[in-house]
């Protein structure tokens, strides 16, 4: 069991590094030279400090280029991401600081949401397969999931937030509250989180249910739910204690993988909801072509994704006696 | 019916289910309007009207917030949308493909460290790193394709990576490198080819994935904004503050194309679905047979024809009376049973016997009424005598409580059949809690007596299946089925997938409790001569008919041409070993192989064995499994390294990466005769590749001949054409071709009907005489080994025990481990 942890802590660890590797060498290995690239871009743009400010949060300079990485860990492990060009002279760390903190609270939350609800949706389809509901839904949803994230986003924006009025549309908060652990701030914070995670669980429930809708179905076709029925068990017994039980297994570990995918979508809903987390800043990053805290923005949300994956490991121990052996 | 190719088949067979030629049709009607609305409508970056114009007859989809046609916009940007999804989607197969096949195909470190490549690359986010990778390559289509492909790779190569290592160990992909095929052409040419429905639908997925990550890039800005696109156009959309003014109609039709074509994409997948995994259809059809209301865990009888009424003799606990089983087929019913009669005495055991797919295990679950769809019960009774209670007349609920505490069934396959997240114990007391009016005095006390007639410990209980080995699982699920003391216990060939001596101890043990207990039994078995060791009586099958019923110390004088033709099949006549030159052609020294592996412990899996191999001679690797003699036949083939000891004279040769070399002069003929050959190809094909310059067709005509087929009707076929019984003479057909100086048979007859054995061991024979092969056999039966060579060796846990003459250590056994084979092969006790 402790070696099982250590062993997924080493991959984690491992994936963490190649991303740190990736964000060092892509400008590198990008045609042309990278320097001369951006500061083409930037001349006249940016005050001098800055562009001497971004060369060097690049760490770009003339030393051997294995130098040039070990000096961008370094700073990576002091913490240190570089400084915005956007908004300059602030460092890339403290602009997330806050962004990280709203992504979590709305996309974990509407992932959740979707995750659990698509699950138990599917679970229930699997029981009554080929009924009404067995019928409707899946081809429903998956039309809805078809739409792309930020698509529907805009619809619920355009028709529930501007033509009918019935939420915020901007922003995380009401303008004027002051971020607390007060009354009026969370049901602020809860109304203008409420359309965005609605569009992200409409968006992504389609998925979820259908994965666990098949796997339950043919979890229902093993030999072990056969040999279960046959000793008498019922139906309902054999279908949660045996196929679903077993049906979560697959389902929580391709959560897991489908998390960095499913983020994606997330940080575009943001950005059409203006919603100050780390899709917001990526779209700003983007519109100033803002390298450092587009970068930033990709580590953030890497190891979010890595973190989140050691927890589904936890779960996945729990849930499957095959995956640790027993000493 | 032939099949000309597996691709046209799968396009074909998309084209017939109802959801995938929605989703086909769809497709090319966007493509279609895609290039013909290039010339039809107007040019979309013109100013043609004000600036967002609602839709009006002038235009249709209003107009954009620079007054642009928001409908040619939408047919403008379809084409290069359509063209990069669909370009990424080839891009991210291709790559996922390449670096998941390699993985899977080689395995070991190649495998580690692309695997390792493909989860890290899982687990990144697609999109930042598609922005951080973009946000430096200049905009444009082939920068999107590029992107998408980097990023999006890893999920199909992981699905790739998981079917070709199940692929790599298979059969023919080892017969295709003894033949010396490069690994390249193997795995494109043989491999890839046997997955394209996962490929086609992974392919679909990744276009999904690829045009909704395209959407997304360009929508953020990252596109080519002068280009007239869909997701530009929602870039546009949302700039031009089209929310603002509740403008819906500049962005809702791109998205509605969007999302139409990726759920008509998802349509294919469905039909897909559908077609690889036919349950669900066969499923339908039944439902229409049976009704609506039927069960699927309780087999519906809807009778033909009235049962006839006949009243079982005295002493008689089950009566079986006209049974007629069908499946619901496509057009009509298949009969499965037709009409079988027989009684099961009180405390009788009586053997149910026949070669696979004769009917018998469909005898077995109708008595359960646990046949799955598509299965109906349409004609006869199962009359349980003492209460002259008709089985097929009884309410689900009856049966449902009847079952297990009056009749218990006994697995296959206990491994698959037990619950992997359960303990043993929760099985125990699942069963005994869905029967609460069968009361049990003291569970835990009547639970270890159990456990501990079947020579099982106590702590069995608190463990997984997984954590027990094959012959304790089998004893769990035979502990489970007493677990109610039933009447009767049917058993479905329960040792089949155990060790021969295992098995042997199995069958001991329940004599032994059949004989304290005295329960009636039915058992079911492909195998007569194992059948006859312990039953009363013996039913015969074929063909879903019932042949004879005969005691079994009556056996001899069967008056049935088909039982007796049964009981002669199960000697082994008319093959004597093929006589060898006093030359070796293969000396092998202290061969050992040892298992490593980073995290457990190395494993021992074969100790300093050696042998050698003569010209023309015959030598047999005999053992239990787990004994180290297939391990041993995969290093004298080359499949395997050798991890110590040597190999003299001919040598195996091994597959190049690239280049093609000729065939090895070690051949092997493998158990399997169903993964031997690949179902993608035909016979014809199988052979003409033996030889790097080619076969002639007479030369095929030739081999098939000496193998005992019709080369003018095999030639053409498909595997899935042939029986069991042709494809094995195929695979020696094939083999023969290559020409080997040691040819090496893994346990060539284990898995055909028993009366093909004879015939296969006499053409194994004389084909090694005629061509002059070395033989190297290996397998459990001393009954095969004994037919076909001079020489025996003995293994056990890797370890030779005994060796020397065959003649000899048959009439005199030394070690005891060579008496317990010798006692396990029923085919010797039958001769």
């Amino acid at each position: 069991m402790i070696r099982f942890i250590f062993q997924r802590l080493g991959f984690y660890l491992l994936a963490g590094l190649v991303a740190v590797t990736a964000n060092f060498f892509i400008p590198r290995l990008m045609p042309g030279d990278p320097a001369s690239v951006m500061f083409a871009r930037f001349k006249g743009k940016l005050e001098p400090e800055a562009l001497e400010a971004m060369k060097e949060s690049f760490g770009l300079s003339d030393a051997p280029i294995w130098q040039q990485y070990f000096e961008y860990a370094s700073s990576l492990l002091h913490g240190d991401l570089g400084t915005s060009l956007v908004y300059f002279p602030m460092p890339v760390g403290s602009i997330m600081a806050e962004g990280l903190l709203w992504t979590t609270f709305l996309a974990g939350t509407s992932l959740v949401i979707s995750f659990v609800g698509g699950t138990v949706l599917g679970a229930w389809l699997a029981w009554r397969r080929e009924g009404r509901l067995d019928t409707v839904l899946p081809p429903l949803l998956s039309l809805l999931g078809a739409f792309p994230y930020f698509w529907m986003a805009m619809l619920f924006l355009s028709v529930f937030g501007f033509s009918l009025g019935w939420f915020p549309t901007r922003h995380a908060y009401a303008r004027g509250l002051e971020p607390g652990f007060t009354l009026p701030f969370a049901i602020s914070a809860i109304q203008h989180a409420f359309l965005p995670a609605l569009t992200m669980v409409i968006a992504s429930l389609g998925g979820w249910m259908l994965s666990m809708r098949n796997v339950t179905v043919s979890t229902l076709g093993t030999e072990f739910v056969y040999y279960a029925h046959i000793r008498g068990l019922s139906d309902k017994q054999v279908w949660w204690r045996y196929a679903v039980r077993n049906a979560l297994i697959p389902n929580v570990t391709g959560f897991g993988m489908a998390l960095g995918f499913v983020l994606s979508g997330a940080l575009l809903t943001e950005m059409v909801f203006g919603y100050p987390g780390q899709g917001y800043l990526l779209i700003q990053a983007v519109n100033g072509q803002d390298f450092p805290l587009m970068q930033g923005i990709f580590l953030s949300i890497t190891f979010a994704v890595l973190l989140a994956n050691f927890l589904v490991d936890i779960l996945s121990i729990w849930l499957d006696p095959r995956m640790v052996p027993r000493d | 019916m032939t099949k000309s190719t597996g691709k046209t088949s799968l396009l074909g067979s998309l084209w017939d289910n109802p959801k995938s030629r929605l989703g086909l049709i769809m497709v090319t009607l966007y493509f279609v309007i895609a290039i013909a609305g290039r010339w039809i409508a107007e040019d979309p970056l013109d100013y043609v009207g004000v600036p967002l114009e609602p839709p009006s007859l002038d235009f249709w989809f209003g107009t954009t917030g620079q007054g642009q046609s928001v409908l040619s916009q939408t047919v403008h940007g379809a084409l290069p949308t359509l063209l990069v999804g669909f370009s990424a989607g080839a891009l991210v197969i291709a790559l996922g493909s390449v670096i998941g096949g390699l993985a899977g195909y080689f395995g070991g470190w190649i495998d580690s460290l692309l695997s390792l490549l493909i989860n890290v690359f899982l687990l990144l986010p697609g999109l930042p790193l598609m922005v951080v990778i973009a946000a430096w390559l200049p905009p444009g289509p082939v920068t999107l394709v590029v992107v998408l492909g980097l990023t999006g790779w890893a999920w199909n190569a992981r699905v790739v990576r998981a079917q070709v290592a199940t692929m790599r160990e298979r059969e023919f992909v080892l017969a295709s490198q003894l033949l010396g095929r490069s690994h390249l052409t193997i795995l494109c040419t043989e491999i890839l080819p046997t997955m394209a429905s996962l490929l086609l639908s992974a392919f679909i997925g990744a276009t999904i994935y690829a045009i909704g990550a395209q959407v997304g890039l360009e929508f953020l800005g990252l596109g080519d904004i002068g280009k007239v696109t869909w997701g530009t156009n929602l870039y546009w959309a949302s700039n031009d503050a089209a929310l603002l003014t509740g403008s819906w109609w500049t962005f809702v039709p791109t998205g509605v194309c969007i999302a139409l074509l990726g759920f008509a994409l998802t349509l294919i997948s469905f039909g897909m679905d559908e077609i690889t995994n036919p349950r669900l259809l066969s499923t339908r059809r039944w439902r229409k047979a049976v009704g609506e209301h039927a069960s699927e865990s309780y087999t519906p009888v809807r009778l033909n024809e009235p049962p006839l009424d006949s009243e079982p003799s005295e002493g008689v606990l089950l009566s079986i009376q006209n049974l007629k089983v069908a499946f619901v087929g496509e057009t009509e019913d298949v009969v499965a049973v037709n009409g079988v009669s027989f009684d099961i005495n009180q405390g009788e055991i009586v053997g149910l016997v026949g070669e696979s797919g004769c009917g018998k295990s469909t005898i077995l679950q109708s008595i359960l009424r646990s046949l799955p769809p598509p299965a109906v019960i349409r004609g006869g009774r199962v009359l349980w005598a003492e209460q002259g209670q008709n089985l097929f007349e009884t309410s689900e609920d009856e049966g449902m409580k009847q079952r297990w505490t009056e009749m218990a069934l006994v697995v296959q396959s206990a491994l698959t059949s037990l619950n992997p997240v359960q303990t043993i114990e929760s099985h125990f007391y699942d069963t005994l809690n869905a029967h609460p009016e069968h009361k049990i005095g003291n569970p835990e006390a009547w639970i270890e007596q159990l456990l501990g007639w079947m020579d099982l410990e106590v702590d069995v209980l608190g463990k997984y299946p997984h954590e027990l080995s094959g012959g304790m699982r089998q004893r769990v699920v035979i502990a489970l089925a007493l677990l109610f003391k039933p009447r009767l216990l049917l058993f479905d060939e329960p040792t089949t997938a155990l060790d021969v001596l295992v098995e042997q101890e199995i069958l001991d043990q329940i004599t032994k409790l059949q004989q304290e207990l005295g329960f009636s039994a039915l058992f079911i078995s492909h195998d007569l001569s194992l059948v006859r060791q312990f039953v009363d009586r013996v039913v015969i099958m074929k063909d879903g008919l019932l042949i004879e019923t005969c005691q079994t110390s009556q056996m001899m004088n069967a008056k049935h041409t088909y039982t007796q033709q049964l009981l002669a099949d199960q000697r082994i006549e008319g093959v004597v070993p093929a006589p060898s030159i006093d030359e070796v052609v293969t000396q092998c020294t202290a061969l050992s192989k040892t298992y490593q592996s980073i995290w457990s412990t190395p494993t021992k899996a074969v100790e300093a064995c050696t042998f050698a191999i003569r010209r023309s001679g015959s030598i047999a690797l005999v053992g239990g499994s787990g004994s180290g003699k297939s391990t041993i036949a995969k290093m004298v083939a080359g499949l395997i390294s050798v991890t110590d000891g040597t190999l003299e004279g001919t040598r195996p040769t091994q597959s190049a990466w690239i280049s093609r070399r000729p065939p090895s002069p070690v051949q092997m003929i493998f158990q399997n005769p169903f993964g031997a050959l690949n179902p993608t190809r035909t016979v014809r094909q199988h052979l003409e590749h033996v030889h790097t310059s080619g076969v002639s067709e007479s030369d095929m005509v030739a081999i098939l001949k000496q193998v005992g087929l019709d080369a003018q009707s095999t030639l053409a076929k498909f595997p899935h054409e042939l029986s069991g019984g042709q494809r094995q003479r195929v695979s020696i057909a094939r083999v023969v071709l290559a020409k080997p100086e040691v040819l090496i048979a893994d346990e060539p007859t284990s898995m055909l009907d028993v009366s093909l054995r004879s015939d296969i061991l006499k053409l194994l024979r004389d084909l090694q005489v005629h061509h002059q092969m070395a033989l190297l056999l290996i397998t459990h039966d001393m009954a095969v080994a004994q037919a076909l060579t001079e020489e025996l060796i003995v293994l056990e846990k890797g370890v030779v025990v005994e060796s020397g003459s065959t003649a000899e250590i048959f009439s005199n056994p030394q070690h005891s481990y060579t008496k317990q084979l010798l006692r396990a092969s029923h085919s010797l006790e039958a001769s």
